[in-house]
């Protein structure tokens, strides 16, 4: 035979108890429908008849106050009124009283004298017997209308009492069918009862099974989220280190990145300073040619000059000799002066002018003599500095010739140092070709490392979850475990004293600072759990636990029956 | 017993009051009521009224008795017709507080009008008639009145036809109201 499940069997017992309820509610709601009903329609007879009563008492004392009032009226046309809506009102109360004409016949009675002895007071008031007509209503009239009142109020108690009646046998009938249909449902609810209570002790067998069960699911919970938040610790910590030392590789990347955009910048000045340099060899080659030019210039100058001082030197020696010849003169001119001048002296007296004049001849000889003395000197020294104008117009040859061949040298050279400032050029060029290349191979680098940042601070606020996750875990694990030591309770109805197992577990999680990059962070398409403790979502199954639950823990129960509890 | 017994307190209650005169302060507003009622007994409409009646009663009216007029009711057709003639519309026009009732009679002192059914059908032979009909105004002691229980004084003055007393029309002044 098939065996129902717990949940259908409570399910059934539900709907055994919800069905018996039902009945119960239908059968107590008929009951007391119909009960209400009666006593709805008693009342509401017995609140007509005295709504009946009050307005038949009510008329009464309207006209009552009516014929009253006539008592005072002697106009004719207030009298005829007044009478007219007296008897208004008669009929008026005539009508309610036969309205109900069972219930009021007394009364109907009594309102007929009454009715007679107002028409009698109306009477005497008509005729002008003002007198009669007061002393017939207030002798008379009131006195009927008292009686009259009288009876209406004893009608009225007497409905009252048979209205309370009524209700109260009502109520008895209802009181012995709710007792009726009250034992009938005692019964079946005594065995839906037993029911129940073999449906309970099955129940706690399997909840103590069960409850055993997740104790251990618990603990093996618990231990794991001790690991878990231990591994996310190492994990946090290690992505911690590496975000370091990212930052470190990174700041010197920076620096590298730096350094080469500065090597670039200088290949790039060295350049053009090479090509500055190359164009100032090739300028340096043009005026080394120009001055080679000059050179032969200033060569060819100065072997003119050379021949120049050669035929200044004939000329000196002619001029020497033509001197030579002039100083002769001069010395056999003195010479003869010195003879004229003895002969004058000779001559005496007769000679003295003559001696004169060989004195004056004597002396422009001797000056002569001095003048081509002077300039022979004058024409040595002219020729002597000739000579060393020679002289030094062959050394200026041969520096010349010396000059122009450093200066072919120097030619060689310079075409030399442009060849070589070329070739420096075009390695600078390929070293800034080069930094620049360099340089965005650092950039790409530098990007990685900030990707390879990133990946590390999402490591870590990972890291940093898990351990929030194991910390929840463990929360959860212990909310769990006083779940158990509850449900073992409410099974047992034995409170379990124990400790909570991941108790100890909640101060080994330590919770990272978000690692900072000098850097400006970069926007994250992912997870931000930057500051803070990033926030841990708790599992569905968990969120609706309580979590304030003053039980106390049982003990950990061994390994039970896994899986389902279906039986 | 009891009819007798309320007769006598009604007794004891007027008797005092019975030929008393007026207070001295209310007389001139009595005399000045006096010429309004004779200003009213001038207009032609009781006048006319007056020698209709004079002329004589026709039907029921004609051989009226007191004993038969006093079981008639108030609203009795032959009784009603004299609060709704002309003469009785002008009376009640000129109804006040101060004016508490009115009839007018002819020479022979039957009925012409009223506002309230009078307790005699005729007044032959009343002073509050005679003393109009020779011509002279009339005014009653202060008496109370049945129905209200009012202190009232009544007067009356002659309606003249052609310098001569044809009918009288009798007022009752409420003296609360004058004072």
């Amino acid at each position: 035979m098939k065996q129902l499940s717990i949940s259908r069997r409570l399910m059934l017992l539900l709907g055994a108890f919800g069905l018996m309820t039902a009945l119960a509610v239908a059968g107590f709601t008929l009951l007391l429908r119909q009960s209400t009903a009666r006593s709805t329609a008693v009342t509401a007879q017995a609140m007509s008849q005295q709504g009946l009563s009050y307005q038949i008492l009510e008329a009464m004392a309207e006209n009552h106050g009516r014929v009253q009032q006539l008592l005072g009226l002697k106009d004719p046309d207030e009298l005829e009124a007044a009478v007219k809506a007296l008897e208004a009102g008669q009929k008026k109360t005539l009508d309610l009283l036969a309205s109900d004409r069972a219930a009021f016949a007394q009364v109907q009675v009594k309102y007929e004298t009454l009715r007679g002895a107002e028409h009698s007071v109306i009477e005497e008031v008509l005729r002008g017997n003002a007198a009669q007509a007061r002393e017939k209503f207030f002798e008379v009239a009131a006195k009927d209308y008292e009686a009259c009142m009288t009876r209406l109020h004893e009608e009225r108690k007497a409905m009252e009492a048979a209205t309370t009646t009524v209700l109260a046998s009502h109520s008895a009938e209802a009181r012995r069918k709710l007792l009726t249909q009250s034992g009938g449902l005692s019964v079946v609810m005594a065995c839906l009862l037993m029911f129940g209570w073999r449906l309970k002790a099955q129940i706690v067998r399997v909840l103590s099974t069960a409850s055993a069960t997740v104790a251990a699911t618990s603990d093996q919970i618990s231990d794991s989220a001790k690991h878990f938040a231990a591994s996310s610790q190492s994990l946090a910590e290690e992505a911690s280190h590496q975000a370091a030392s990212l930052e470190e590789t990174s700041a010197s990347l920076e620096e590298i990145s730096a350094m080469t955009k500065r090597n670039a910048e200088n290949a790039e000045h060295g350049k053009d300073l090479g090509t500055q340099a190359r164009q100032s060899a090739t300028a340096g080659l043009g005026n080394l040619n120009e001055m080679t030019r000059t050179l032969k210039t200033i060569k060819a100058a100065v072997n003119e000059l050379q021949a120049a001082v050669g035929e200044m030197q004939s000329s000196s020696q002619e001029i020497s000799k033509i001197i030579k010849t002039i100083d002769e003169i001069a010395f056999q001119t003195n010479l003869l002066a010195l003879n004229a001048a003895v002969e004058a002296a000779r001559a005496g007296e007769s000679g003295a002018g003559f001696a004169v004049v060989a004195d004056e001849v004597r002396a422009l000889a001797q000056r002569s003599a001095q003048a081509a003395r002077d300039t022979s000197e004058k024409i040595e020294a002219s020729v002597k500095r000739n000579e060393l104008g020679g002289v030094a117009s062959a050394k200026v040859v041969t520096s010349l010739a010396e000059v122009q061949g450093t200066a072919s040298s120097l030619e060689q050279v310079f075409q030399g140092i442009a060849a070589q400032i070329k070739s420096l050029d075009e390695l600078i060029a390929e070293i800034a070709t080069a930094s620049k290349e360099q340089s965005q191979g650092i950039s790409e680098v530098n990007i990685t490392v900030s990707q390879m940042d990133k990946v590390t601070q999402s490591n870590a606020a990972s890291a940093e979850e898990n351990a929030s996750a194991a910390e929840e875990l463990n929360s959860q694990a212990v909310t769990l475990h006083d779940i158990v030591a509850q449900l073992q309770q409410v099974v047992t109805g034995q409170a379990a004293a124990t400790g909570h197992p991941g108790a100890t577990i909640a101060p080994q999680i330590t919770k990272h600072a978000p690692v900072k990059v000098s850097r400006p962070p970069q926007p994250s398409q992912s997870r931000k759990p930057k500051s803070g403790v990033p926030a841990v979502t708790a599992a569905p199954g968990f969120a609706k636990l309580p979590q304030n639950l003053d039980l106390p823990l049982p003990e950990p129960v061994g390994q039970g029956h896994r899986g389902s509890t279906h039986f | 017993m009891k009819i007798l017994a309320t007769t006598l307190v009604l007794a004891v209650a007027v008797l005092p009051l019975w030929g008393e005169g007026l207070d001295a302060a209310v007389q001139p507003k009595v005399d000045a009521q006096i010429k309004l009622v004779q200003a009213w007994a001038a207009d032609p409409v009781i006048v006319a009224a007056v020698k209709t009646g004079n002329a004589g009663q026709t039907g029921d009216l004609a051989t009226m008795t007191q004993d038969k007029w006093k079981s008639l009711s108030i609203l009795d057709p032959a009784v009603r017709g004299f609060t709704k003639n002309a003469a009785a519309e002008f009376i009640k026009g000129k109804k006040s507080d101060v004016v508490s009732e009115s009839f007018l009679s002819a020479a022979d002192g039957t009925k012409v009008a009223f506002l309230t059914k009078p307790t005699n059908w005729c007044h032959k032979g009343k002073p509050k008639h005679e003393e109009p009909m020779a011509g002279k105004t009339w005014q009653g002691p202060v008496e109370v009145d049945d129905s209200t229980g009012l202190q009232q004084v009544q007067v009356s003055v002659p309606v003249i036809d052609g310098g001569k007393p044809i009918g009288s029309l009798v007022v009752g002044l409420s003296i609360s109201k004058l004072n």
